[in-house]
C-alpha cells in the first residue's frame, strides 16, 4: 500500500519534473534526456550481457543503425514519426538477429572481440550510402511533431523518452518474467542443460540479440530526432564502452540497474564538474600553482575513483545498495525489538 | 517392449573408441543400470542418449524412433529427461524457476507473446500450469519448502532432489540419472534409493542410471548392464550379473594370477 503510494509519488514526481526546472538547469533536462535515452539501450543490452550471456561491445552500432533508420523513414520516406521509431526498432532487431549467428560459435572474450568488430564494421558501412547517411558528415533529422506538438525542446522530448522507456520496461519486465527470459538465464549458467532442458542454444541466443538491438533501435531513432544531427562516426566504441559500464555498474540483468546505472553514469561528470569548479572558486590554496592544477582536474579522477569505488564495494550494481539498505534496516530493527520485548516482559 | 534400444552403438575420440559396438534394451516401466568400472564408456552413452556425442557407427531407437536424427533441444520433448554427474541447475533461477525450465518444451508461447506476458490469457494460463504443476513435483519430492531458493544455497542433497524434480516435470518416459548416489553417505542413498522407486512407480517412467554404488545398482535395478572398455561384458538380472565371471573380474582385477605370481 505504501509502496504502490510512493511509486505514484515518484513517478508524479518526474512527471512534474521538466516544468518545475528554472531554466538555468537546462542542462539537466538536456543530460536526463540523454541518460534515459542510452537507458533504454542498456536494458536491451542488459537482457543480452546480464540475462543470456553474451558479451556485446559493439551495442553503439545498433543504435545507430536504428537512427538513421528511422531518419530515413520519417526525413527520406515520409513516414510519421510515431511509426517509423518502433520501425526501426524492428530493422535493427533484424540485424541483431542476423548478426547473432556468427555468435553463436563463439563466447566470452572471442564474443566479445567479434562484437567490438561489429561495432566498427557497421559504422563504416552505413558511411558508403551517402545517400541515405549523409557519410561523415551526417545528416539532420527533422524535429517531430506528434498530435500538433512540435518536440523541439528538451523539455518536451523528456516526456517522448519517458513514455517509451515505460512502454519498454514493462516489456523488459513481461520477457524477464517469462519463459523466453527463464531460457535466456538457463542457457548463460549452463548450456548444456538448458538444451537438455529443451532451449535450442541457436533460438535463443539469436533471439537475445535481436531484442537487445531492437531496444537500441528504438533508442536510436528517439536519438537521431532529438539530436537533429546524426553521423555514422557517432555511434562508435565510446557510446558502446559507456553501454557496457552501466550495466555492470548498476547491476547486471535487472532493468532497475541499467536505468540506475545510466542515470548515474550520465549525472556523475556533471556532479565532479561541480565539485571541482566550487573547489577552484573556494579560494583556499589560492597561492598554490599546484593545488589548482589539482583542482581543475580533480572532476575526471574524482569520476574515475567513484566509478572503482561502486565496482569495489558494490560489486552487484547500484541497485544492490537497496537490497543491502533494506537488511541492514530489518536486522536494526529486529535487534531493537529483541532488545524491548524481554524487558516489557519480565 | 523395449523403450530404448542401442544397436552395435561405437564412439570414438580420435584413436580411442570410448564405446565398441554397444547392444542394449531397456525395457518399459524398469529401472535399468549401466555399471562399470572407471572409463568403462557408461557416460559416453548418455551422451550419446541427450544427444551431445555423434556416433560413428550404430542406431538408437526411442519409442520406435531414430534418435539420432533430433537435436539436443528436441530430446526432452521425445520424453527424455535427464540429471548431471554434477548437479546443473541453473544458479541464476530458483527452485521453482528451475522446475518451469524443465517445462520450457510444454510452454507453448513464443516472444511476441512473452513480451505482452500477463496481458494475454494464453501465456497467463500457461504459467499457471506449469507452476502448479512445478509445486505438485517439489510437493511430492518434499522439496516445497525450498521454492524461493536459489539452488547453490541449499545442502547437496536437496539440490539433487532438486535436478531430479526439474527432470520429473518434464513428463519424462525415460529418466537418465547420471550417478545420482555421488557423494552421499549411505544413509542419503538408501533414501534415494527409495526415492527413485516412488519416482518409477508414481510417474509412470522408465529409468536408466549410470552408478558406482553397487548397493544402489543392486538393490533397486531390474536390469543391469556392466561395460568395460567401452564394451558390454555383461546383461542380466542383478544376481547374474554379481555371479558373472567377466564382471568380478573387471571389478576386482584377476585374483588368481596375481597370486600365483607372488
Amino acid at each position: 500500500m505504501t509502496r504502490k503510494l510512493l511509486y505514484v509519488i515518484g513517478f508524479a514526481a518526474v512527471l512534474a519534473l521538466p516544468q518545475v526546472l528554472p531554466e538555468e538547469l537546462n542542462w539537466l533536462i538536456m543530460l536526463l534526456d540523454r541518460a534515459l535515452m542510452i537507458a533504454i539501450v542498456a536494458i536491451g543490452l542488459n537482457i543480452l550481457t546480464g540475462n543470456a550471456g553474451q558479451i556485446s561491445l559493439g551495442h553503439a552500432a545498433f543504435m545507430g543503425f536504428g537512427a538513421f533508420v528511422c531518419y530515413g523513414l520519417t526525413d527520406i520516406i515520409g513516414v510519421p514519426f510515431w511509426f517509423s521509431v518502433p520501425i526501426a526498432g524492428f530493422v535493427a532487431a533484424i540485424l541483431g538477429w542476423g548478426l547473432g549467428f556468427p555468435a553463436l560459435r563463439l563466447s566470452g572474450h572471442y564474443l566479445a572481440i567479434a562484437t567490438l568488430g561489429f561495432g566498427y564494421a557497421i559504422p563504416q558501412i552505413l558511411n558508403l550510402f551517402e545517400g541515405w547517411t549523409g557519410g561523415w558528415t551526417g545528416v539532420k533529422p527533422s524535429v517531430p511533431t506528434l498530435f500538433g506538438i512540435s518536440f523541439s525542446s528538451d523539455r518536451a522530448y523528456f516526456y517522448l523518452i519517458l513514455v517509451t522507456l515505460v512502454v519498454l520496461v514493462w516489456i523488459a519486465r513481461n520477457i524477464q518474467r517469462s519463459a523466453v527470459g527463464r531460457a535466456f538465464i538457463a542457457l548463460r549458467d549452463s548450456e548444456v542443460a538448458a538444451q537438455a532442458m529443451g532451449i535450442s542454444l541457436a533460438k535463443y541466443k539469436t533471439m537475445a540479440f535481436a531484442i537487445s538491438a531492437f531496444y537500441a533501435g528504438v533508442a536510436g531513432g528517439l536519438w537521431a530526432h532529438w539530436l537533429n544531427y546524426i553521423s555514422p562516426g557517432n555511434f562508435g566504441f565510446g557510446i558502446s564502452i559507456e553501454l557496457f559500464t552501466i550495466i555492470v555498474l548498476g547491476g547486471l540483468g535487472t532493468v532497475s540497474g541499467a536505468i540506475v546505472g545510466a542515470l548515474f553514469l550520465g549525472l556523475l561528470p556533471k556532479l565532479t564538474e561541480i565539485i571541482s569548479l566550487s573547489l577552484q572558486r573556494s579560494g583556499a590554496f589560492a597561492d598554490s600553482f599546484f593545488m589548482q592544477n589539482v583542482f581543475k582536474n580533480s572532476n575526471q579522477v574524482l569520476t574515475g575513483v567513484i566509478l572503482i569505488l561502486v565496482v569495489l564495494y558494490l560489486p552487484m550494481g547500484l541497485v544492490d545498495l537497496w537490497r543491502k539498505a533494506r537488511v541492514w534496516w530489518e536486522t536494526r530493527r529486529q535487534a531493537a525489538g529483541r532488545q524491548a520485548v524481554p524487558r516489557g516482559v519480565k | 517392449m523395449a523403450i530404448l534400444e542401442l544397436s552395435g552403438v561405437t564412439v570414438r575420440f580420435g584413436g580411442i573408441v570410448a564405446v565398441n559396438q554397444l547392444d542394449m534394451k531397456v525395457e518399459e516401466g524398469t529401472i535399468h543400470g549401466l555399471i562399470g568400472p572407471n572409463g568403462a564408456g557408461k557416460s559416453t552413452v548418455f551422451n550419446v542418449l541427450s544427444r551431445y556425442y555423434e556416433p560413428a557407427e550404430g542406431t538408437v531407437t526411442f519409442d520406435g524412433r531414430n534418435l539420432l536424427q533430433y537435436q539436443p533441444s528436441q530430446v526432452v520433448g521425445l520424453g527424455i529427461a535427464r540429471t548431471f554427474q554434477n548437479v546443473e541447475l541453473f544458479r541464476g533461477l530458483t527452485v521453482w524457476e528451475n522446475l518451469m525450465v524443465g517445462q520450457h518444451h510444454n510452454i507453448r508461447y513464443g516472444m511476441f507473446a512473452a513480451a505482452l506476458g500477463g496481458l494475454l490469457p494464453r501465456v497467463r494460463q500457461a504459467e499457471q500450469e506449469a507452476r502448479d504443476r512445478a509445486m505438485e513435483v517439489l510437493e511430492f519430492l518434499g522439496i516445497a519448502a525450498h521454492r524461493d531458493a536459489y539452488p547453490q544455497f541449499l545442502p547437496y542433497g536437496i539440490q539433487k532432489r532438486v535436478e531430479f524434480a526439474r527432470a520429473l516435470v518434464s513428463r519424462p518416459r525415460l529418466i537418465l540419472l547420471d550417478e545420482p548416489a555421488a557423494g552421499m553417505n549411505p544413509s542419503e542413498t538408501e533414501e534415494l534409493a527409495q526415492l527413485i522407486k516412488i519416482m518409477r512407480d508414481k510417474y509412470e517412467t522408465t529409468v536408466l542410471l549410470v552408478e558406482h554404488d553397487m548397493s544402489l545398482v543392486m538393490s533397486i535395478c531390474e536390469r543391469i548392464t556392466v561395460m568395460d572398455f567401452g564394451r558390454k561384458i555383461a546383461d542380466g538380472t542383478p544376481a547374474e550379473v554379481q555371479a558373472n565371471p567377466a564382471v568380478i573380474k573387471a571389478y576386482l582385477g584377476e585374483e588368481e594370477v596375481e597370486a600365483e605370481h607372488a
